[in-house]
C-alpha cells in the first residue's frame, strides 16, 4: 500500500515537473503578437541565461540576431529582490522562473523565418525547420488566411491531445499550415494558475505554438485568477496582447480586449467575463469606435460566452451570455460583423445566416436570412455583399468542445449543425470565400460552411425558417397557397401540351425520383395534362380511379439566356394538389399539409375547372435553378382513391 | 506607496483561497455547479469560499436574492473577504439598495491594507455614491483615489470625468480625460476628450484631429456628428446641416428597423436634434428611455433637445 502510494507521489511530481524535467526551458519558445513587421518570442526558464535570437529566411544560415537590449526578462516576486520592476514581475510563477520576451523587428512583412534561442554561444533549440515564424501581410493587402480555433480545452488530458493531433495530421496529410491559432477562454483548467497554464496549455500544444501566434480570449476559468480590469495575472503572463494597437484596430489600453488585422481581415477579441458588457461600458465604447474605424473585408469577432447556446450552457438565461447577446451583438452586426466564435458551452454549434436576434430567449422567428446549411456542396453557401455591410448576416460558431466533456441542454432555435463531441474549427479566407470545417477528436469532418460575399445582397428574414429539432422546414398549418392569376407571358420555358415521363403512383419511385442526375429512360413518356374525368387531360390514366392517387411526372429545360429569374413561375392546372421539385429541391407544395410521396398527408381538394393558376419562383426557387439543363419534378395527388377525377398540368413561364 | 508588486501578492492570495478545491468540481453547467457546492455546504465544507462560490453562480443565473443572501454568510465567516465585500457592494447597488451598497463600500475601504487596496476601494465607494444619485459626495472620493494613486486605470478616469459632468464642472473634464488618455493609451478616453473639448467650446483643438478621424475611418456617422458640433459652435451652418444629413443617411443604414443598437440611436437622436427634427429626436430619446439607456446617455440628448426647443 505504501508503495502505491509512493508511486503515486512520484507520478504527481512526474507530472507537475513536466518538460522542465529534462529541458532547459520551463515554457518552451512560443510566439506572440505578430505585425506585418515584428514578431515577440517568449519561452522561459529556471536559470539566469544570457538570451539572444538567431534568425533568418534560410534555416541553414540564420544570420541575423538580437541580445537582450531587445529581450524582455521577467522573474517571480521575490520581495527581497528590489531590482525587479513591478512591470516585470510575474504573478505566481514557481520561484526562481525567468521569462524572456523577445521583440523583433524590421522584418519584412508576409515572410517566413527561421529562429533558434542561444543562451550566448550555446544553441538552446535544434537545428529544426519547425521553429519559425511568418510576419502578416501588410494590413490592407489580400492574402489568404488559414486559422485553427479551439475554445473550452484545458483539461490536460486526452481528449485535449486527440483534437490538437486530430488538426495536425489533417494538416499534415492536406499540405496546409496554419497562419494562426485563436483560443475562445478556458485554457487552464480548473483556475488558469501559472501551473495550469504551463500543463495544460503550453505544454499540450509545444509543437503548433513554436510557430503559430495564439490570440487569445479570456475564459471564466482564467478569470479565477486574472483580473480583466488589472491586466493581472497569469493569463496576463502568459500572453502579449496587443493593447496599443501594434497590430492594427485602435488601442484599447487593456490587454483584456483588442483587435489585430491580417490582410483585410479585421480580428476583435472581448472580455466576456469579467468586465462591464453594457453599451456605456468602455469596452462596448472601445467597440464602436474600433469597427467604424476598420477599413478590412471581414470581420471576424471572438470572446468566451455564447450569445446563442443550449450546450453544457443557456443563452437564455444566464447573465453574461444575455448580456453579450442583448448589448454586444447589435454593436458588431450594425458594424458589419460576419463570423462570431464563441466557447464556454461545451459542445460545438454552428448557426444558419442569422441577423438582430437579441430577444430573450432566442427564437428563429424574423431573424435568419439564410436557412440553408451553408455547405458550399449541400445548399451552397451564405452570400453576403461585398465588403463590411451592416446587418448583412451573421454566422455564430460555438466552439467549446475543445477537450473537456462535452453536453448538450437542448436546442438553440438558430443553429443549424449541432455535435456534442470533442474537436476544433479550421478556418480558411480566400478572397471573398470564407470556410469552416469542424473536425472532431478523431479527424473526421463534422460540419462545412461558406461565406462567399460578392456584389450586393439584400437579405431579409426568411418565414418559417428550417427548424433544428425536426431537421425540417416547417409546412404551415394552412399551407394550401393558391396561385394567383396569369401574368402576360413572355416566353413558354417548358409548353402545354409539352412530352413528360411519368410514373404511376401504384408503387413509390426510387428515393432520387426527382433529382437531376435520376435516369428517367424507363418512364413512360407522354403529353401533359395527365388526370382521369372531367374530360380535361390530354394523356388519361383510366387505371387510377380507385387503385392509386399519385402520379409523379419529369421535364428537362433550359433557360433563355439573360433573363430576369425573378420573372420565372409555374403555371398549373391541378386537382387537387402537388409538390414540385427543381433539380430535386422542394420549391412548391400546393394543397398538401406534411410528407412527400406515399407519405403525403392532409390533402385539400381543389378542382381544376380548366384554369390555371401562377405561382411565382421565390428565392428558395431561383436558388434551385442550375446555369444549364434543369429537371423540373411533379408529384401530383388526388385527396382520396375513390375521387371522381385528377388532372395534373404544369408548364413553367418567364412574364412579361 | 503600496507598490504594484505587493499588490499582487495581495491579489494572488485573495484569488488563491477561491481558486481552492475548485479542481474538484469539473462540470462546467452552473445549475449543477450550484447543487454540487449546495451538497459540499451541507455536508459539512460550509466555508466563506463556497458560499462565495455558489453566490457568483447565483448572480450569473441573475438570482440576485440568493446571492446577496450567500455573500452575507460569507462575509459572516469571513468579514476580511474582500471579494465577498466587493461583490455584495456591486449586487446590493444593482438591486437598487443603495444605502447598504455605500455602507458596504465603505466597509472595504475600512479593511484595505495597502494605498491601492484604498484607492481602488473608494473608486468603488465614488461609484456606489453616483449610483445613489450624490455626485458630491462621489467626488471627493474619486479625487481622493487619484491623491492616493496617480496612475489610475482607465476606469477611474471615466467615473471621475463623469463626476465632473454631472456636477457641471465641464471645464475641468478636458484636462482629466487627456491625462487619463496620455497614461493607458485608451481610444475610449481619447473620444471622450474629443467630446468634453466639444462641450467647453474648445473648437480649434478638437477639430483638426475630426478632421483626421473622418479621412481614415469606414464608418463616419459619429465623426460627421462631431464635426457638427465643431462646426455650428463656429458658426458654420450650412456645414454643420450637410454633416448632420451625412450622418443620418449612414445611421439609417446601420441601425436595425426592429431591433436597433442603443448606441447608435443615442446618434440619430442628436444629429436629429442638431437639425431641428424635434420630433425625431424626441422619438429616439423615448426610444432610449424604453430600453433602459443610461442617464449618462439620455441627459446630453435632453439638454440639446430643450436648448434647441427653446432657441
Ligand atoms: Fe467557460
Amino acid at each position: 500500500m505504501k508503495n502505491i502510494h509512493l508511486i503515486v507521489i512520484f507520478c504527481f511530481l512526474s507530472i507537475s515537473l513536466g518538460q522542465a524535467g529534462n529541458n532547459i526551458f520551463s515554457r518552451s519558445p512560443y510566439l506572440q503578437l505578430a505585425t506585418d513587421s515584428s514578431i515577440h518570442i517568449v519561452w522561459r526558464t529556471k536559470t539566469k541565461m544570457n538570451p539572444i535570437i538567431r534568425f533568418g529566411k534560410d534555416v541553414d544560415a540564420l544570420n541575423e540576431k538580437i541580445g537582450s537590449e531587445f529581450i524582455l526578462e521577467r522573474r517571480t516576486v521575490d520581495e527581497s529582490d528590489k531590482s525587479i520592476n513591478d512591470a516585470l514581475s510575474l504573478f505566481d510563477a514557481p520561484k526562481g522562473t525567468r521569462q524572456f520576451e523577445a521583440k523583433i523587428s524590421n522584418l519584412d512583412s508576409n515572410s517566413t523565418y527561421y529562429y533558434s534561442v542561444f543562451d550566448g554561444e550555446k544553441r538552446l533549440t535544434p537545428k529544426d525547420s519547425s521553429y519559425h515564424f511568418k510576419t502578416h501581410p501588410k494590413p490592407g493587402t489580400k492574402s489568404p488566411l488559414y486559422f485553427w480555433v479551439v475554445g473550452d480545452s484545458g483539461t490536460g488530458g486526452e481528449n485535449q491531445a486527440k483534437v490538437h493531433t486530430a488538426m495536425r495530421k489533417y494538416n499534415q496529410f492536406k499540405n496546409l499550415e496554419l497562419d494562426m491559432y485563436i483560443h475562445v477562454g478556458d485554457m487552464a483548467y480548473t483556475s488558469g494558475t501559472d501551473g495550469q497554464f504551463s500543463e495544460r496549455f503550453f505544454k499540450m500544444y509545444e509543437p503548433t505554438l513554436r510557430n503559430t501566434v495564439c490570440w487569445a480570449a479570456m475564459g471564466n476559468h482564467e478569470g479565477k485568477t486574472s483580473k480583466g480590469e488589472d491586466g493581472i495575472g497569469p493569463y496576463y503572463d502568459a500572453y502579449i496582447c496587443p493593447k496599443a494597437a501594434e497590430a492594427g484596430g485602435l488601442p484599447s489600453g487593456k490587454e483584456a480586449y483588442y483587435s489585430f488585422d491580417y490582410g483585410k481581415v479585421h480580428f476583435i477579441v472581448l472580455d466576456s467575463h469579467d468586465l462591464d458588457r453594457r453599451p456605456t461600458g468602455h469596452m462596448a465604447q472601445w467597440l464602436k469606435a474600433d469597427i467604424e474605424k476598420t477599413k478590412a473585408e471581414w470581420l471576424i469577432a471572438y470572446f468566451h460566452h455564447p450569445p446563442y447556446t443550449k450546450g453544457s450552457h443557456d443563452s437564455d438565461k444566464e447573465q453574461q451570455l444575455i448580456e453579450m447577446r442583448e448589448h454586444i451583438m447589435p454593436i458588431l452586426e450594425s458594424g458589419g460583423v460576419d463570423i462570431v466564435f464563441t466557447g464556454h458551452s461545451h459542445i460545438y454549434e454552428r448557426s444558419m445566416l442569422i441577423n438582430g436576434a437579441y430577444a430573450t430567449p432566442t427564437v428563429s422567428e424574423g431573424v435568419i436570412l439564410d436557412d440553408g446549411d451553408g455547405n458550399p456542396t449541400g445548399d451552397g453557401p451564405y452570400i453576403k455583399s461585398a465588403g463590411l455591410v451592416p446587418h448583412n448576416g451573421t454566422v455564430q460558431v460555438v466552439a467549446g468542445h475543445g477537450g473537456t466533456k462535452v453536453s448538450r441542454k437542448g436546442t438553440m432555435p438558430i443553429m443549424r449543425s449541432i455535435f456534442v463531441e470533442n474537436g476544433s474549427v479550421l478556418v480558411s479566407i480566400s478572397d471573398n470565400v470564407l470556410t469552416g470545417t469542424m473536425l472532431n477528436l478523431d479527424g473526421l469532418i463534422r460540419d462545412t460552411f461558406s461565406i462567399k460575399k460578392e456584389g450586393t445582397v439584400i437579405h431579409s428574414p426568411i418565414e418559417n425558417p428550417w427548424n433544428p429539432v425536426t431537421g425540417k422546414k416547417p409546412i404551415k398549418k394552412k399551407s394550401i397557397s393558391r396561385g394567383i392569376k396569369v401574368p402576360p407571358v413572355a416566353t413558354m420555358i417548358i409548353r402545354k401540351n409539352s412530352q413528360w415521363a411519368y410514373f404511376l403512383g401504384t408503387e413509390d419511385p426510387p428515393e432520387n425520383w426527382n433529382m437531376l442526375a435520376f435516369n428517367h429512360s424507363s418512364w413512360k413518356k407522354d403529353e401533359s395534362g395527365f388526370g382521369f374525368g372531367d374530360n380535361d387531360d390530354r394523356t388519361v390514366l383510366e387505371s387510377m380511379k380507385n387503385k392509386y392517387t399519385t402520379l409523379y411526372l419529369r421535364r428537362s429545360f433550359a433557360l433563355p439566356e439573360g433573363i430576369d429569374y425573378k420573372k420565372i413561375g409555374l403555371v398549373v392546372s391541378y386537382d387537387d394538389a402537388f409538390i414540385a421539385y427543381l433539380n430535386g429541391k422542394e420549391i412548391l407544395r400546393v394543397g398538401i399539409e406534411s410528407g412527400n410521396g406515399g407519405e403525403a398527408r392532409n390533402i385539400s381538394p381543389h378542382e381544376a375547372e380548366k384554369t390555371f393558376e401562377y405561382f411565382p419562383f421565390d428565392t428558395n426557387a431561383i436558388k434551385a435553378l442550375e446555369g444549364g439543363v434543369n429537371i423540373l419534378a411533379i408529384e401530383g395527388h388526388n385527396h382520396e382513391k375513390k375521387s371522381s377525377d385528377f388532372t395534373i398540368h404544369p408548364t413553367l413561364i418567364l412574364k412579361k | 506607496m503600496m507598490n504594484k508588486k505587493v499588490f499582487r501578492l495581495h491579489l494572488f492570495f485573495a484569488l488563491f483561497f477561491v481558486a481552492l478545491g475548485s479542481h474538484a468540481i469539473s462540470h462546467h453547467d452552473t445549475k449543477v455547479l450550484i447543487e454540487e457546492l449546495t451538497k459540499r455546504i451541507n455536508s459539512g465544507e460550509s466555508t466563506a469560499e463556497n458560499y462565495y462560490k455558489r453566490a457568483i453562480e447565483y448572480r450569473v443565473l441573475g438570482q440576485l436574492k440568493e446571492a446577496v443572501n450567500d455573500l452575507k454568510i460569507a462575509l459572516h465567516r469571513n468579514a476580511n473577504f474582500t471579494l465577498a465585500r466587493r461583490e455584495i457592494t456591486r449586487i446590493l447597488s444593482k438591486q437598487g439598495r443603495h444605502k447598504l451598497a455605500i455602507l458596504s463600500a465603505e466597509k472595504v475601504i475600512t479593511n484595505a491594507i495597502t494605498q491601492r487596496e484604498k484607492s481602488s476601494a473608494m473608486i468603488l465607494l465614488a461609484q456606489m455614491l453616483l449610483n445613489a444619485g450624490e455626485p458630491s459626495e462621489a467626488i471627493k472620493y474619486s479625487s481622493t483615489a487619484f491623491k492616493l494613486n496617480p496612475n489610475g486605470k482607465l476606469e477611474w478616469y471615466l467615473l471621475h470625468a463623469r463626476l465632473l459632468g454631472e456636477l457641471k464642472r465641464d471645464n475641468e473634464r478636458p484636462e482629466i480625460l487627456r491625462t487619463g488618455y496620455q497614461l493607458t493609451g485608451s481610444i475610449v478616453l481619447r473620444n471622450a476628450w474629443i467630446d468634453s473639448l466639444l462641450e467647453c467650446k474648445k473648437y480649434e483643438i478638437a477639430l483638426p484631429i475630426i478632421e483626421k478621424e473622418l479621412t481614415s475611418s469606414r464608418l463616419k456617422s459619429s465623426w460627421e456628428l462631431r464635426r457638427a458640433k465643431a462646426y455650428i459652435g463656429t458658426g458654420k451652418i450650412n456645414a454643420a446641416m450637410n454633416d448632420l444629413r451625412m450622418c443620418l443617411k449612414e445611421l439609417d443604414q446601420r441601425i436595425h428597423p426592429k431591433k436597433p443598437d442603443m448606441t447608435l440611436i443615442a446618434d440619430r437622436g442628436m444629429a436629429n436634434a442638431l437639425l431641428g427634427n424635434i420630433d425625431a429626436a424626441k422619438n429616439d430619446l423615448t426610444h432610449l428611455i424604453h430600453i433602459g439607456a443610461d442617464k449618462w446617455v439620455t441627459i446630453h440628448l435632453d439638454k440639446a433637445i430643450s436648448l434647441i426647443e427653446n432657441q
